[in-house]
């Protein structure tokens, strides 16, 4: 390793590993620098927006707010009222409650004095059974409607959402999120910014809420979590969605609308046939799906995102949740970029298919192999005495320090736009975050993802449980 | 040190040179960053210190204005408050206090702050900010502006609201609505760049806000070219219920256009067809 003297299949492997490392640093850096750029772009034009207008105006979008729920029982009253209450006037609640085990559906009766609805028409999507539609009697719920279906998993029940849905945009979050109360507001607003193109898609970030303190469904306290796992997801959230997203934003590539809060055009989400139930990556798949279907119809469009930290979610603290969720995520990846693999370099979908695509196969679906490639081939030049310390040691500095500065760089993003960790103690908190990272995290995350290759190859189609700790609560 | 890293570098053959180089770089360029956060803190805690020094100055200054009938020639025999005057961050802050309190208080005291402003010359910052380059900067300038009601800045805010910069757009238009009323969005009808939904709303809401209700001639936006000031006109036509100006909506059904806007005015038509049921 490093001397001139290597048998060619090494010197050809050493070669496009380096070249590998290099690029994939490059593009995060390049990402990087787009992202901070347009980070200060919207910055500087959300600070003359009044979305109070949309509060008085009567030409305010009408959403549709799709909730799927499965054995929320213990979280579901508070959480739906908490949806019930956002800052929005043309809005309906349809919680879909997919054939949960416990008594989710007993407690939203009881809680909303919920009467059985009879519905004049349903969408044309394909889903499961549903057993009942629901309102509620009492007039202060009466954005609320809740559909009592057979089990069909998450992307089944959203496709229920959207066929009962009355208003031509749909916003799909989980039920579990902690929204912010201004969270609408600012998602529809790119549906109506835009005149020459069409806008199919919004996304919002996503944040980690472990240890913040929640209060009525609102969060009222940010913190970092003290345990390990959780607070260097932290630093990973903020590293994608401050330092990825808007940077795919600006270039109109953005392949991934979180599932935890998105809003979408019904009628093309409808054109395209749904949600894939087929996928455990149904977010990811829908919005690559409306793309494509766009580009092939040759229809001017976008996919917007927005900056401002609006959804707060739970992130795992177990190393088992933590490795089902992560399987999945791969899975998803490789099932959408299969099932699209028309685009894969195809000049036809333009920066689509030519860098979006490939960067997600390269760099997204493609780097945990890679990595697991280096680690075999370092043991095999260490038992063949071909290794060369001296460059293996000085490459470990390479990598380490440059994952130590984006780290450093993401902290400092987040300080300059929206300073949400406000206290000392919780920056230092990241700051270790980052410098531990590389050692305790990564490796996890990459033996995570090479499970989702191994289950995706065994045929494993389920999502695992996704055991939730709860939120602190402020009485 | 210097001469030690440069020999350190010398003496590194070209892949090592690289290798070090990139590392040095990161590690400098992530020390850099560090100190810039812990400096940036810093200077969020002088700034707050700073806005809370200023503000016991500018409350007793803006009590005296009120309340004792004190205008700026008074208050300038005061050295300390002359010398604050050009200090430009004293003056923001002034800026913005004297604009957020004219928002609360109308009738004598309105005009109090109003002459002070003027007096002062903050007014004549905000012209300079109108002048600037940076959109955001001329929007304030208009925020200013028009919140103290200054007639003179309308022409400035006609030609700004021509500007292809949509957020610049609206501030301008929704300053020409809070001088001019109804009015000020007239000029809309020869607009040649396409107003979206968001303006649209944006327009709207200024309306509803301003105490002006002179719609004579609204219905000229019906008559423009562009499909989405016509658009427009409908709304505002809608919104304020303007019964008076159901013969050009019809006027408009007679002459082929898109088909979003033929259907809005459409179904503008039943709605007032249906008001007029109700009524009767």
């Amino acid at each position: 390793m490093g001397s001139s003297n290597l048998p060619f299949p090494v010197e050809l492997y050493l070669g496009i590993a380096l070249a590998y490392a290099v690029t994939i640093m490059s593009s995060y850096l390049y990402l990087a620098f787009l992202s901070v750029k347009e980070l200060k772009a919207y910055l500087k034009r959300n600070s003359f927006e009044n979305y109070e207008v949309l509060l008085s105006s009567e030409y305010a979008p009408f959403l549709s707010i799709i909730a799927p729920a499965y054995n929320e029982g213990l979280t579901i009253e508070e959480n739906v009222k908490s949806l019930l209450s956002l800052n929005y006037n043309h809005y309906e609640v349809i919680v879909v409650n997919d054939g949960s085990k416990d008594n989710s559906i007993e407690i939203l009766k009881a809680t909303y004095d919920l009467v059985p609805l009879q519905l004049d028409k349903v969408g044309s999507i394909p889903t499961k059974t549903i057993k009942a539609v629901y309102q509620s009697q009492n007039p202060a719920f009466n954005k609320l409607i809740v559909v009592d279906k057979e089990n069909g998993g998450k992307a089944d029940a959203l496709n229920v959402g959207i066929n009962i849905s009355k208003h031509p945009y749909v916003v799909c979050i989980d039920v579990d999120c902690i929204l912010d109360k201004d969270a609408l507001l600012k998602l529809v607003k790119p549906f109506m910014e835009t005149s020459h193109k069409r806008v199919i898609a919004t996304g919002g970030v996503v944040r980690i809420a472990n240890q913040c303190i929640i209060k009525d469904g609102r969060l009222i306290e940010v913190n970092i979590p003290d345990k390990l796992m959780p607070r260097i997801q932290v630093l990973e959230y903020l590293r994608a969605f401050l330092l990825g997203r808007m940077a795919w934003e600006r270039l109109d590539g953005l392949l991934l609308i979180s599932g935890a809060f998105g809003a979408f055009d019904k009628e093309i989400v409808v054109a395209c046939g749904g949600y894939n139930t087929k996928t455990v990556g149904e977010d990811m798949e829908l919005v690559v799906r409306m793309r494509r279907y766009m580009h092939e119809k040759k229809l001017a469009y976008t996919v917007s995102y927005i900056p401002d930290p609006l959804c707060w979610t739970e992130a795992p603290e177990s190393l088992d949740i933590f490795n089902k969720q992560r399987s999945r995520w791969m899975r998803g990846t490789i099932e959408t970029l299969w099932e699209h693999r028309i685009m894969f370099m195809n000049p036809k979908y333009k920066l689509l298919g030519l860098v979006s695509v490939p960067y997600w196969t390269f760099f997204e679906f493609f780097a945990p192999l890679a990595e697991v490639i280096g680690i075999l081939a370092t043991l095999y030049f260490i038992l063949v005495g071909m290794m060369n310390w001296h460059y293996f040691f000085l490459l470990m500095i390479f990598v380490y320090s440059f994952a130590i500065l984006f780290s450093i760089l993401t902290l400092f993003t987040e300080e300059r736009t929206f300073h949400k960790y406000t206290k000392v103690d919780d920056f230092l908190k990241l700051l270790g975050a980052a410098f531990i990272e590389p050692f305790y995290f990564h490796p996890l995350s990459v033996f995570s993802a090479f499970k989702g290759y191994v289950d995706k190859i065994k045929g494993t189609h389920s999502w695992g449980e996704m055991t939730r700790k709860g939120f602190n609560k402020k009485l | 040190m210097l001469a030690y890293s440069l020999q350190f570098f010398s003496e590194l053959d070209p892949a090592d040179f690289i290798i070090v180089g990139a590392i040095s770089v990161f590690t400098i360029v992530s020390i850099i960053l560090f100190i810039a956060i812990v400096l940036s803190r810093l200077y969020h805690i002088r700034q707050a210190v700073h806005f809370e020094k200023n503000s016991e100055t500018i409350n007793n200054l803006l009590l005296e204005i009120l309340f004792n009938d004190k205008n700026h020639v008074d208050l300038m025999e005061d050295k300390k408050l002359l010398r604050l005057f050009s200090i430009p961050q004293f003056r923001a802050q002034l800026m913005e206090s004297v604009i957020n309190l004219h928002q609360n208080y109308e009738g004598e005291y309105a005009e109090s702050l109003r002459e002070f402003y003027v007096e002062s010359q903050l007014m004549a910052d905000s012209f300079v900010k109108l002048r600037n380059k940076n959109w955001e900067i001329k929007c304030k300038g208009i925020k200013e502006l028009t919140e103290m009601n200054i007639k003179r800045a309308y022409e400035h805010l006609v030609e700004l609201s021509k500007s292809n910069h949509p957020i610049l757009k609206i501030n301008a238009l929704n300053g020409c609505i809070k001088i001019n009323g109804p009015q000020g969005i007239i000029h809309l009808a020869k607009h040649k760049y396409t107003i979206d939904l968001w303006t649209q709303l944006n327009i709207i809401d200024a309306l509803k806000k301003t105490s002006l209700l002179d719609t004579q001639n609204i219905e000229l936006l019906l008559e423009s070219k562009n499909n989405s000031v016509i658009s427009l006109g409908l709304k505002i036509i809608h919104t304020f219920k303007l019964f008076e100006k159901q013969s050009h909506v019809e006027a408009l059904l007679q002459h082929k256009h898109a088909r979003h806007i033929q259907q809005e005015a459409e179904n503008l038509l039943v709605n007032f067809n249906s008001y007029g049921k109700e009524i009767n």
